[in-house]
């Protein structure tokens, strides 16, 4: 079943080889490079104008609506790369059930669209 | 060595569902809970079914997966963490023996679907789980008097699972065989799509209104959560 | 978690780094080698068999020899071209050889030999894996891309959503590189590359609809085989427009340069890494960007299909090559755009176009128009 005349086969070829080399990349500065540590290299870089505290993390989340929307994108998207697919085929009455599909979907996108601007604090 | 491909998945999938319950780290256990839905869809690369194959990683690991661990990663460690039992002599052997057990019986049920042999062996694990399952409850039941709270809820959800288990088996015992695909279970994406599109067209557009639905509420809900603080 | 002091903390893994590698190494010589003796047994008597042969495909053409050569042209042109815009002159010494095309060796030696820092309290293992998995995600969709019927690595039946697969799972790596570096603003700009990368999934997703709607087919083979009377760009242009504009997001060029913002947030997420961490995740880039170069020549821009003086796979390689120029050109050419512009252009622009393009091709289709195409 798993023979080196399949694409398979060498995928998992592919794989391995790019592992290796990225292996490869990663210990040859474990092996070859000084190590020389101090406080002040470890330290985290901080530097720019966000303010401190709390609320920095609320900036990044403003826009969490859109990754549920993306979840919710992604599985319609499925569905409508199975209509694709047999789109050549298909008589004209297939047009129906994606259309709808889409239009149902476009109110959550407006409103999504809408609160992101709305929570908009730069 | 047939096995040794479905057996891997197993293990893996196995493995990673494990981590993803037993993690200390939330993080981690999101991690592998995305490695548990990759281990799923490897399954289903074997069984050939490779569009449902491709949905479960675009859908689970590409958006489900980065969700949950985003969620995790935003809302940080709990300050106070609940005390997981643990794994000292007894409550690691009750956990290895139901693990045992479930995997004779998912082997035993991935060889009859696949109608391979399910020889005698396996059947004989298949007859000794039950027992296997019985005394790791009772194992965990008993525990260690000092962590004996944690050890308890645990050894009910195993009786819970292996109840399941039983009814299952029993079911399949009483109908004699296990019940399979009639035809064969090759990749056809055309009649998938016919069927989509035909028969179960205006289901899929009852599911989507439903997604549009959770979209609109987890979106809304979200807002409220930001106004609130 | 208890603080390990790095050092030793790098010692283990180099320690466990080396038996995967030397493991890895043993199955791919296992794997390889009974292919390599045949190889060998006709690489004498029969040369041109080599050209056909999959080792060959997967290691040299259009494998990992052929894409690492054009992702490092690519970073050596990437900094002649924006060097000759900015009036500017760009690597010109390193190597001796003309334009500074060893430039890039140069800079690989330095970064291989540069001390590995890892910062204070940050999830260690996590932090050193993550360019390790970004550079595989990154470079697995190579083996996709068909530059004719006979030279692809893999001929997966969905070919299209497979590399898609690939495309979806590099937010993972995001978010773990920002959150693992254990810094406020890396783990900022992980979240917005986060949004970034979802985001423009969707119109990419529905621009790549067009080629298959126009073909019936996942296979990128069949789809490339279909434009041999007419390229998709010309049929369905606004979903290559699309296509074309989600694939720069996708891969953080410009004008969606936020993740790596030179003058916000530092480097953004990448802001912990340094060295080789940091060299992997720019190969990730850039050889992802030829993967994603390959798939918009296969899927608009008429694949292999060319005029007959030249064999399928050499049209192939020059029009990947014009279109990685044109995605390196956006360095030079382009300012950055704020992630709300970013996203809103995303969300309400891009998503109607590409439902617009496949509507006009439903229209074409109703016309009996498209059968003039196929």
């Amino acid at each position: 079943m798993f023979s080196a005349d399949q694409g398979i086969y060498w995928f998992v070829v592919f794989a391995v080889l790019a592992l290796v080399s990225g292996l490869l990349f990663l210990m040859t500065p474990m092996i070859f490079a000084p190590r020389r540590r101090s406080a002040i290299k470890e330290e985290t870089f901080e530097a720019g104008q966000l303010p401190p505290g709390a609320k920095r993390i609320r900036f990044a989340l403003q826009y969490y609506a859109y990754l549920l929307l993306f979840l919710v994108f992604d599985v319609t998207i499925m569905f409508l790369f199975v209509w694709a697919y047999s789109f050549s085929s298909e008589g004209t009455y297939g047009f129906v059930y994606p259309l709808l599909l889409i239009l149902v979907l476009i109110p959550p996108l407006i409103f999504t669209a809408k609160l992101s601007k709305a929570m908009d604090m730069w | 060595m047939d096995y040794l491909i479905p057996i891997a998945i197993l293990a893996f999938t196995s493995l990673m569902a494990i981590m993803a319950l037993e993690s200390r780290s939330l993080v981690y256990g999101a991690i592998s809970l995305g490695g548990f839905f990759l281990g799923l869809s490897l399954f289903f690369f074997y069984l050939d079914l490779l569009y449902l194959a491709i949905f479960q990683l675009l859908v689970y690991v590409g958006a489900v997966s980065v969700l949950i661990l985003f969620a995790v990663m935003v809302i940080g460690e709990p300050a106070k963490k609940v005390p997981t039992p643990r794994y000292g002599g007894l409550g690691f052997l009750g956990g290895l023996l139901v693990a045992l057990a479930a995997v004779f019986i998912a082997l035993f049920l991935l060889f009859s679907f696949l109608n391979l042999a399910a020889d005698t062996l396996f059947q004989i694990m298949l007859y000794v789980s039950p027992v296997v399952v019985l005394l790791a409850f009772v194992i965990l039941f008993i525990g260690e008097p000092r962590q004996r709270s944690g050890y308890r809820f645990k050894a009910f959800g195993i009786l819970g699972a292996s109840l399941v288990f039983a009814g299952f088996i029993g079911v399949i015992s009483y109908l004699g065989t296990v019940p399979s695909y009639e035809g064969s279970v090759t990749f056809n994406l055309v009649d998938l799509a016919d069927s989509l599109l035909d028969q179960y067209g205006l289901l899929i557009l009852v599911l989507g209104l439903l997604l549009a639905a959770a979209a609109f509420g987890a979106v809304a809900l979200a807002k409220k959560e930001e106004e609130e603080q | 978690m208890a603080e390990t002091p790095p050092r030793d903390f790098l010692r283990t893994f180099l320690a466990v780094a080396t038996v995967v590698f030397l493991a890895c190494v043993a199955l791919l010589l296992y794997l390889v080698v009974g292919p390599l003796e045949s190889v060998l047994s006709y690489l004498f008597r029969n040369p041109a068999q080599l050209l056909v042969d999959p080792l060959f495909k997967t290691i040299v053409f259009p494998g990992l020899v052929y894409a690492g050569l054009v992702a490092y042209l690519a970073i050596w042109g990437e900094r002649k071209f924006a060097a000759k815009v900015q009036n500017r002159v760009g690597p010109l010494y390193a190597g001796g050889l003309p334009g500074g095309i060893l430039q890039n060796v140069a800079d690989l030696l330095k970064i291989l030999f540069k001390e590995v820092i890892i910062p204070r309290d940050t999830d260690k293992p996590i932090f050193i894996l993550a360019p390790l998995f970004a550079f595989v995600i990154g470079a697995l969709p190579v083996v996709l891309v068909p530059y004719s019927p006979t030279y692809v690595i893999l001929d997966f039946p969905l070919g299209v959503l497979l590399f898609f697969v690939f495309t979806s799972f590099y937010p993972l790596v995001l978010l773990l590189a920002g959150w693992s570096s254990n810094n406020k603003f890396s783990f900022i700009g992980s979240l917005r590359a986060l949004y970034q990368q979802a985001s423009y999934e969707v119109p990419l997703f529905l621009a790549a609809l067009a080629p298959v709607m126009l073909t019936g087919s996942f296979r990128l083979i069949d789809i490339g085989d279909a434009q041999g009377k007419v390229w998709f760009v010309l049929v369905a242009p606004i979903s290559a427009i699309v296509f074309f504009t989600a694939l720069l997001a996708e891969l953080e060029k410009f004008p969606f340069d936020i993740p790596e913002a030179d003058s916000e947030l530092v480097a953004g997420w990448l802001t912990e890494y340094s060295g080789v961490p940091y060299l992997l995740y720019q190969f990730a880039a850039y050889i992802k960007m030829v993967a994603y170069a390959g798939l918009f020549v296969v899927l608009f821009l008429g694949g292999w299909n060319g005029f007959a003086f030249l064999p399928g796979e050499w049209w192939m390689v020059i029009k990947v090559a014009l279109v990685v120029l044109v995605i390196i050109s956006t360095r030079a050419f382009f300012p950055r755009i704020r992630i709300d512009q970013l996203l809103n252009v995303g969300w309400t622009k891009l998503i109607p176009l590409a439902l617009l393009s496949i509507a006009i091709l439903v229209g074409l289709q109703l016309l009996g128009v498209l059968a003039l195409v196929r």
